[in-house]
Formats: structure tokens, sequence, C-alpha cells
């Protein structure tokens, strides 16, 4: 599994989500299950797959499918 | 912003008003939902008992903050540390966020790390303990992501909507904190001397 794939499963665990709503037009409270609540579990699963643990601005900021791609990288994960 | 004691990216804290308890603030502690996880709330409240209330923060050991928005200065919710004890330097950390509209939003997280880093930074304590209703989701992963340390659990201690549930007991330390917060690794370096 590549780190894109592994990027796309932890969203989909995390927010318990199919693949077909993943895209730039996911954001923080977009979709029922991306509450609080998701985004505690979605990073959950995000710090799992790729073994980094984010810092807390970095989680409070990760306001979207998109923009996680850059918080991500900022722990050396590349995509 | 009125008067910001922390301000963090969604939301600021400070000082609670007499307009505060006057407001919405009396309500979040009758509400059911709300009160659902909280240990103590049985009863309903009322704008007097929440005036009370205020009145006795004053002098106490413990530290009550309203969580209010940045974007629009609305009273949200509230924060607390409790058991503040000066001497072996720990406390209890507490949120609720009564409105229920800010409830699903990046509100919480926010609020939260600002009343942990005003423990851990601002008044220098060591530990913050935690104590949450097993099957409450919202409070284990919060106390997951902030790298608490599961300590022990009291079996079936609470009747929550008529099931007896766990109470899970946690801790977290300075250096856990600093691990998801390392810009003040100096500061609590120097702290140390």
């Amino acid at each position: 599994m590549n780190n894109r794939q592994k990027y796309d499963q932890a969203f989909m665990e995390g927010l318990s989500i199919e693949g077909n709503a993943l895209g730039d037009n996911l954001e923080y409270n977009s979709i029922k299950t991306w509450d609080s609540v998701g985004h505690m579990a979605m990073i959950a699963e995000l710090e799992d797959a790729f073994d980094i643990m984010m810092e807390t601005d970095d989680i409070i900021d990760f306001s979207s499918y998109k923009k996680g791609f850059e918080i991500v990288a900022k722990y050396g994960v590349e995509f | 912003m009125n008067n910001p004691y922390m301000i963090g990216k969604h939301v600021y804290l400070r000082h609670p008003t007499e307009e505060d308890a006057l407001g919405r603030w009396h309500e979040w502690f009758s509400d059911e939902e709300t009160c659902k996880y909280l240990g103590d709330r049985f009863w309903p409240n009322s704008k007097e008992a929440q005036l009370d209330f205020l009145k006795s923060l004053e002098n106490s050991n413990r530290l009550v903050l309203s969580v209010v928005t940045i974007e629009d200065d609305k009273h949200i919710g509230v924060v607390s540390l409790s058991q503040i004890n000066w001497v072996h330097r720990y406390a209890d950390p507490a949120i609720v966020i009564g409105e229920k509209e800010y409830k699903k939003g990046p509100y919480s997280l926010d609020a939260y790390s600002l009343i942990l880093k005003i423990a851990f930074i601002r008044l220098n304590l060591r530990t913050v303990r935690s104590s949450r209703v097993k099957s409450n989701k919202a409070s284990e992963h919060l106390t997951s992501l902030f790298n608490y340390t599961t300590v022990g659990e009291y079996k079936n201690l609470v009747c929550i909507d008529g099931k007896y549930d766990d109470i899970v007991v946690g801790m977290l330390d300075r250096e856990s904190w600093l691990k998801r917060n390392p810009e003040y690794k100096q500061v609590s370096n120097e702290s140390k001397i």
C-alpha cells in the first residue's frame, strides 16, 4: 500500500466513509461523520498509518482532505 | 475579543461574567444531553444557582473560564481546572460545550488544548487527571489524542441511561503533553531550574 492509499484508508476508517466520498470537497463538517469525534478518530488512524505524532496546532488546523496532505507531509510523509 | 486570557485558533478563554451566567450558561447544565456524562449534574439548574456558582469561584482552588468564539464573540461553553493542588502541582481539567451547533466543530479540541496549555505553561502544573465514563467516545478520543495514560477503572460505578458503566481514570504529565506541543520544551526546561 503506498502513502496515498494509506492516507485514503485512514480517512475511510476514521470517518466511516467509502472511497467515493474522498476528494478536494471533503472538509470538516461537510459530512455527518466528520464531526469532532470523527475528526479525532481520523487523526488517530493517520498517526497509526504513518507512525507519526502530530502537534496540537496541526490537529486543529487539519480542516480538509486537501489540507491534510500538506500537514502530513510536514512529518516526512511523501506523496 | 473581550478580556482574553488565552487565545486559540477558533476560540478564546476569558473570565466568566454575570452576563454569561444570566445568558444561556445555566441552561446548559439543565440540558439532558449536555449533562449525560457529567458526574454531578442531576438537578435542574437556574440563573440564581449559576450566579451563586460564579460568586463561589472567588478564592477557590478552581479556575473556570468561558469559551468564546473568536469569529463572533459568542459564549459557547466553559472549561475548568478543578482540585488545583499548588503543593503537588496537579489539577483536573474539564470542558463543556453547551451551545449545540458548536459541539460538532473544532471548538472543543481548541478549547481543551488551551486549558491544558494554561495548566502546564501558565500555571506551571506537573500533572492533570481525567475521569471519564467508558462509553463516552468523545472523551475517549480526546484523552487518547492528548496522550493521557489510563491508570485504572471503577467498575459499574455510574448509571448512564439506565445502564451501569465504568469510570476510566487517566493521567497526563507535562512531558507527555510536550510531545504534541514541542514549541514549549524550552519553557519547560527553564521552569525546572
